[in-house]
């Protein structure tokens, strides 16, 4: 059964042929929806390669991440079960190979790797290309670098047991034992080599020498190696036989052994990784744990660099350098970061490059997920906005449409019934549009201000300024207007300097007149008072009108609030004033409230960070 | 006496007859002009007394305007501009604009301006022969250094009193924080602006010894201030 979406595996290796196999498998692949992977499987005989082994294997991840590939790394010893495994667990059967693939940690011969990949795979699609590693037949060195002195302590380790086990033949011997009990003895001592040396080629050379041994010292006739007793080159071959198994059994054990401890650290690496982020909140965390856990897996320097807001977390003189793997920390839709490794000194190793892959798989989710999260709370913010944007277009043509249809209407009036009117009518008429031509622009102030402030600090002008001066000029817009109200401001005896945008300001004071004007009756007085208390400046708007119920204090500042008797058609709602003098306030870091005066009415107090000036003489 | 000529520069009818009604009903006689190229033109060639001129042109920006007129002619200039941010004005009166009104105004607010200015360019109560300087109950002597009120000497730090010479020579005219600082201190960092707010706050205090006197130092707030004649004081009270 082909493959039903054309995803195509690779198959991996050091040898310098792999190079056109990588190639010749991203010729084929031609659909952008389906999967091109990579896939290595890490042996046990992985630790021995040399490092131009290393280097020429992680070239080749190089050139298939080029093509777009996706590396993946699968530990295993049998490598075409491995490889079927893989491919029956992902669904992709067409796996594309070369000629040679030697499973070099094989003794046995070697079946031919095709057939034995389609022994366990049936179904697969296999490519086999001519990549001419029949003639030149590679077979991956092994690492002889530390070999020297491993050699020499692993060939003193081997004499020292088995001279253990001839002296303790030698024992058993002078005792009568039997020659099965010296037999084993040497048996243990093959089984000890195995376990302690590196190579599986001292239990074979052990097994040999300890036979031959055993036949110079303890079968008759004695130092020689000649055989008398006709049974005994049988007993000599089974205990060759036995030697040898339990020795390769014992190496198998050990690798096993070690590729469990490997394996069991890589999962600790990646769950500890769950873990972490699990815990994260915003990007920058995530990151960092991402840097953390790179860190505890490479010794190389990375940086890993965050893709739209530049920040950077390097470890250990990272410095740009011509030899970067780089690896993007990407979903479909976009890059989240980049993790640059320095490789000029050190390889990143096939297994870590398997853990490193997981490590940014999950911080690339998580990232995704924190996106995702933080995308829909501006949606959510963005509904809310639009929702206050709405309220507040209708509250503001209400506004703005009240006064507007008093001026056409009494215009239109005029126009067409002038003379029908006496005189203190049309006077009363004239000053009705006048007044309402003021009211409009008060609006228009508010609006304005709001805008500005919608806008952000950015749009604040803030100068220190001279708040009396502030409080005059506000006077000054309200008397033309303020009816038979008695406006009174009473001066404080020091020179109170506040940090303000002075408009704004002078927008609230005006907004706080104005609320007075409209709540109290005519004649009745309001009061500005100026006030420093320890760092802060303030300013207090007393009427002595009926003063706000305190079940209305609350929500007086609320936005479109015009309190309970008179709710939204009356006539002057300006219903976000107190609202924009409230948000105008908050944006100076400053304070408002409202409190009852005595005997009657309310006061309306704002503070502003007070302003200390060093004078410049 | 031969009547005052004014120029308005004005782009919207509705707004340019309010100006020339109430400038006719006041008995000035005027002229007008829709675009910036016009006014430069009208105010090259008719010479008028008085400008008034609208920022929001719709040819070239109202100070473009300024530096141009400036470039020959020291008539005096009041804008009227409908932006109310205060850098419109503040950029106009430092490109050389002695005055300013924001939209909407009242006619008196434009008459009592215009008052002003015509008075400061009469050069009233300016005694050049012996360098003193007359205002109301205030007298500066330049020469000698010493400021009086009525007849007390009012003590001046050597800032105040350079400040308020600085005032008292551009009588009538808006002066902005920014030419102020950089006419005393050379700079006009924040710190110094902020120094201003305060000397001109005990600069005020002494020239004004009781609540009742009349204010001699106009705050405009985020603008700059400006010395007024004692005697129009009463026509700011719009």
């Amino acid at each position: 059964m082909p493959s039903h979406d054309g995803s195509i595996l690779i198959c991996l290796s050091p040898a310098p042929s792999n190079r056109i196999i990588i190639e010749a498998a991203a010729g084929m692949h031609r659909s952008k929806d389906a999967a091109l992977i990579a896939l290595f499987i890490e042996t046990p005989g992985y630790e021995q390669l040399s490092d131009r082994d290393k280097q020429r294997l992680n070239a080749n991840m190089a050139l298939a991440r080029t093509f777009g590939a996706e590396i993946e790394v699968v530990s295993g010893v049998d490598i075409p079960f491995q490889i079927a495994e893989y491919a029956r667990r992902q669904d992709i059967f067409r796996i594309v190979m070369g000629q040679g693939i030697v499973p070099h940690s094989r003794l046995l011969p070697v079946q031919d790797f095709a057939e034995e990949l389609l022994r366990y795979l049936p179904e697969a699609e296999l490519h086999i290309i001519p990549d001419g590693s029949r003639k030149a037949h590679y077979r991956p060195h092994e690492d002889d670098r530390s070999s020297r002195e491993q050699i020499l302590v692993d060939l003193l380790f081997s004499l020292l047991i088995l001279s253990v086990a001839t002296l303790l033949g030698t024992l058993f011997d002078s005792l009568h034992f039997s020659d099965s009990t010296i037999m084993m003895s040497y048996l243990l001592g093959v089984l000890l080599i195995s376990i302690g040396t590196s190579h599986r080629g001292y239990s074979l050379v052990a097994a040999v020498v300890s036979i031959l041994l055993f036949n110079y010292f303890f079968v008759q006739p004695r130092f020689s190696l000649q055989v008398l007793e006709s049974g005994y080159p049988v007993t000599l071959l089974v205990m060759f036989l036995t030697s040898f198994i339990t020795g390769t059994l014992a190496v198998r054990l050990k690798s096993a052994a070690r590729q469990a401890a490997q394996t069991a650290y890589r999962t600790k690496i990646i769950s500890d990784t769950d873990q972490m982020l699990a815990k994260c909140s915003g990007k920058s965390e995530i990151l960092d744990v991402c840097s953390r856990q790179v860190q505890k897996l490479l010794s190389q320097p990375f940086q890993l660099q965050s893709h739209d807001d530049g920040v950077c977390l390097a470890v250990s003189e990272f410095e740009s350098s011509d030899s970067l793997a780089n690896f993007p920390l990407q979903s479909k839709s976009r890059i989240y970061a980049v993790l640059s490794v320095d490789v000029s000194r050190k390889p990143i190793e096939v297994a870590e490059h398997g853990i490193l892959l997981s490590i940014l798989g999950e911080c690339t989710l998580a990232l995704e997920n924190e996106q995702n999260a933080r995308e829909k709370e501006e949606a959510t913010v963005q509904i809310e906005n639009e929702r206050m944007r709405s309220t507040l277009l209708r509250a503001i043509s209400h506004d703005l449409r009240t006064p507007l249809t008093s001026i056409s209407g009494n215009a239109s009036n005029l126009l067409s019934h002038e003379n029908d009117f006496d005189a203190p009518t049309r006077r009363s008429i004239y000053h009705s549009i006048y007044e309402d031509s003021l009211w409009l622009n008060q609006v228009v102030e508010n609006l304005l201000a709001s805008t500005r402030l919608e806008n952000g600090e950015a749009q604040l002008y803030f100068s220190t300024e001279v708040l009396e001066d502030i409080i005059v000029e506000s006077v000054s817009h309200i008397l033309s207007f303020s009816g038979s109200h008695k406006i009174v401001i009473e001066p404080s005896d020091e020179l109170i300097l506040v940090k303000a945008d002075s408009r704004l300001i002078t927008q609230v004071l005006i907004n706080l007149l104005n609320n007075a004007i409209k709540y109290t009756p005519d004649g009745s007085t309001i009061r500005i008072r100026t006030q420093k208390r320890a760092s802060s400046a303030c300013v207090s708007v007393a009427d002595n009108g009926p003063g706000v119920p305190d079940s209305d204090k609350a929500r007086v500042f609320d936005m479109f609030y015009t309190g309970s008797q008179n709710i939204s058609d009356s006539r002057r709602s300006l219903g976000f004033g107190l609202a924009l003098c409230k948000t105008i306030i908050q944006a100076h870091g400053g304070e408002i409230s409202v409190s009852d005066n005595v005997p009657h009415g309310a006061i309306f107090t704002f503070c502003l960070p007070a302003e200390e000036v060093s004078l410049n003489g | 006496m031969d009547k005052t000529q004014i120029l308005v520069v004005e782009d919207d009818i509705q707004v340019q007859n309010l100006i020339t009604v109430t400038l006719k009903a006041e008995g000035y006689r005027y002229l007008t002009a829709q675009t910036g190229q016009s006014a430069v033109i009208a105010a090259a060639t008719h010479n008028p007394d008085v400008i008034l001129l609208d920022l929001g042109l719709p040819d070239m920006d109202g100070v473009e305007v300024i530096r141009r007129i400036r470039s020959w002619s020291n008539v005096p200039i009041i804008v009227i501009s409908a932006r109310s941010e205060d850098t419109d004005k503040i950029d106009a009166l430092d490109s050389g604009a002695d005055d300013y009104l924001t939209k909407p105004f009242s006619v008196a607010e434009l008459l009592a301006r215009l008052r002003v200015t015509m008075r400061r360019i009469n050069g009233v109560g300016f005694d050049t022969a012996s360098s003193l300087f007359r205002n109301g109950a205030l007298t500066i002597d330049y020469a000698a250094g010493c400021v009086t009120l009525g007849r007390e000497e009012v003590r001046l730090t050597p800032i105040e009193y350079k400040l308020l010479c600085l005032l008292s020579r551009n009588v009538g005219k808006v002066l902005t924080h920014k030419y102020i600082t950089q006419s005393i201190w050379g700079n006009s960092l924040d710190s110094t602006t902020a120094s201003l707010r305060v000397f001109m706050a005990t600069l005020r205090k002494k020239l004004m010894p009781s609540p009742d006197s009349p204010a001699f130092i106009q705050t405009h707030v985020g603008v700059g201030y400006r010395m007024i004649r004692v005697e129009d004081k009463t026509e700011y009270m719009t």
